[in-house]
């Protein structure tokens, strides 16, 4: 049986995929905006998250539940980006949109693990989309001449609003453990890696944070 | 080599039988099938004498005892992610045959870090009194040859990714949980950028709308190809929750 805390995962989900189909959709229907060269990429991403929407969807009805109805959503983040309306001048900053959607999705599923620990289904529901946003967002970082993970709480070139994404991943400690303290650390790229090599999570409320500027 | 007999989830079988067909199919969109796992996990009964490079699976039994716990949990990625540390070592160390550009090798120095912390935290957690050391073993993949790394690490990275997703039900401790979780969208990314080396501005970097989910049995049928020791578990899990792929 699904529990409340399950459902309040899904409906959560739900709204972060909406977001993230809802801006591919836009990307992928503006005319002149994604090159050809990009298409097969933000393509496959632009389904993915349609799938995703549609399970989430299905999975809340299927509790006897009704999934939040799609809010409309404001691109220019309440005015951060001012004018941003998928132009086909604007491809860098759908690209930076990208990135930030896809690392926020990597930190918001991975921040509701916990809450779906007894519901084994949904757990790995998931973490099987979890896997994928974070695929997404190796991908977008790269195709922007970043590195595919996120060192430090390094937003890259990001803009300042964007910060809130990437607060916390500077962490070092693991499971109580000083992670640059290992003994090989030191010979495998120190405190860098260590904040590499370890996705950290984001709370229900800093993701609301994150996302509420596009709320329209 | 061997004959080794493979997994099979033949005998699988559905749980909740009271849930209407209409719920049913609904759940399976989402995966969430309960299914029976195989009780033994496939071993290796030959004992021939041979020469030359190890052949998989021939040393010494390496027992995974799930009666642990989380312990046997991390014991699993341990295993794992030491046979992706000393896989990237050695992608390093062979980087003047290989003909990596320099951006290539920037990305598996990054990997191979990655790896080896991963592997000294889990090294440290577990301790001298749940730790162990495997001997990896790479049949068919020639260190020199760039396609011949890059498609065996494209394995080893959705290999990690499907185990930790269909591991993760089986840790009690949210804790633990929130570990594997912070690893495993780490070897996602990993995964993808690998993938997009091989066939660049594509879709390979992301296959499909959901990740896979392995059974641990599965997982380690897979990597005892890679690995000398004889992989067994013992009090292994009876059962498993299928991702949205059905495939674990």
């Amino acid at each position: 049986m699904q529990t409340s805390t399950t459902l309040d995962v899904l409906q959560f989900a739900l709204l972060l995929e909406y977001l993230e189909s809802e801006f591919y959709n836009r990307g992928m229907n503006a005319t002149g905006l994604i090159p050809s060269a990009d298409r097969a990429v933000f393509g496959a991403i632009q389904q993915h998250e349609q799938v995703h929407v549609d399970t989430l969807r299905a999975l809340i009805t299927g509790a006897n539940a009704t999934p939040i109805a799609k809010p409309d959503f404001d691109f220019t983040a309440g005015g951060a980006l001012t004018g941003f309306d998928f132009l086909p001048t604007q491809y860098a900053t759908f690209m930076a949109l990208a990135m930030a959607f896809e690392d926020t999705g990597v930190r918001a599923y991975k921040g509701q693990a916990a809450n779906l620990i007894n519901d084994k289904a949904a757990l790995t529901a998931a973490l099987t989309i979890h896997s994928v946003e974070a695929r997404h967002a190796s991908q977008v970082r790269r195709m922007r001449g970043q590195k595919g993970w996120v060192e430090g709480n390094s937003r890259g070139d990001l803009p300042a609003f964007t910060q809130g994404i990437y607060d916390g991943e500077e962490i070092t400690m693991q499971g109580g453990v000083s992670v640059p303290g290992l003994p090989m650390a030191a010979m495998f790229g120190g405190s860098a890696a260590a904040t590499e090599a370890f996705d950290e999570p984001l709370t229900k409320e800093q993701v609301t944070a994150i996302v509420t500027p596009f709320l329209g | 080599m061997p004959d080794r007999p493979t997994l099979s989830l033949g005998n699988s079988g559905m749980l909740a039988s009271s849930r209407t067909r209409r719920d049913m199919l609904k759940i399976m969109a989402a995966g969430g099938l309960a299914v029976f796992l195989p009780t033994m996990l496939a071993g290796c009964s030959d004992d021939s004498t041979m020469t030359g490079p190890p052949e998989p699976g021939t040393g010494d039994p390496l027992t995974i005892d799930f009666s642990k716990g989380d312990v046997a949990i991390l014991q699993f990625a341990y295993a794992l992610e030491q046979l992706e540390a000393d896989f990237y070592i050695r992608v390093v160390n062979s980087f003047g045959s290989a003909g990596f550009s320099a951006n290539e090798q920037s990305i598996l120095t990054d990997l191979r870090n990655h790896e080896v912390l991963h592997r000294e935290l889990f090294k440290a957690a577990l301790g001298t009194a749940n730790g162990f050391t495997i001997t990896p073993t790479y049949p068919g993949v020639d260190f020199a040859n760039r396609t011949s790394v890059l498609q065996a690490a494209r394995a080893f990275e959705d290999l990690g990714v499907a185990a930790y997703n269909g591991a993760a039900q089986y840790i009690s401790d949210p804790g633990t949980l929130l570990l594997a979780g912070k690893i495993v969208s780490v070897e996602a990314r990993h995964a993808s950028a690998i993938r997009d080396l091989l066939e660049p501005n594509t879709s390979a970097f992301a296959p499909k709308a959901f990740d896979d989910a392995f059974s641990p049995g599965k997982v380690a049928a897979a990597a005892q190809g890679f690995v000398e020791d004889e992989l067994m578990f013992a009090n292994a899990p009876t059962m498993f929750v299928q991702g949205p792929n059905n495939n674990g």
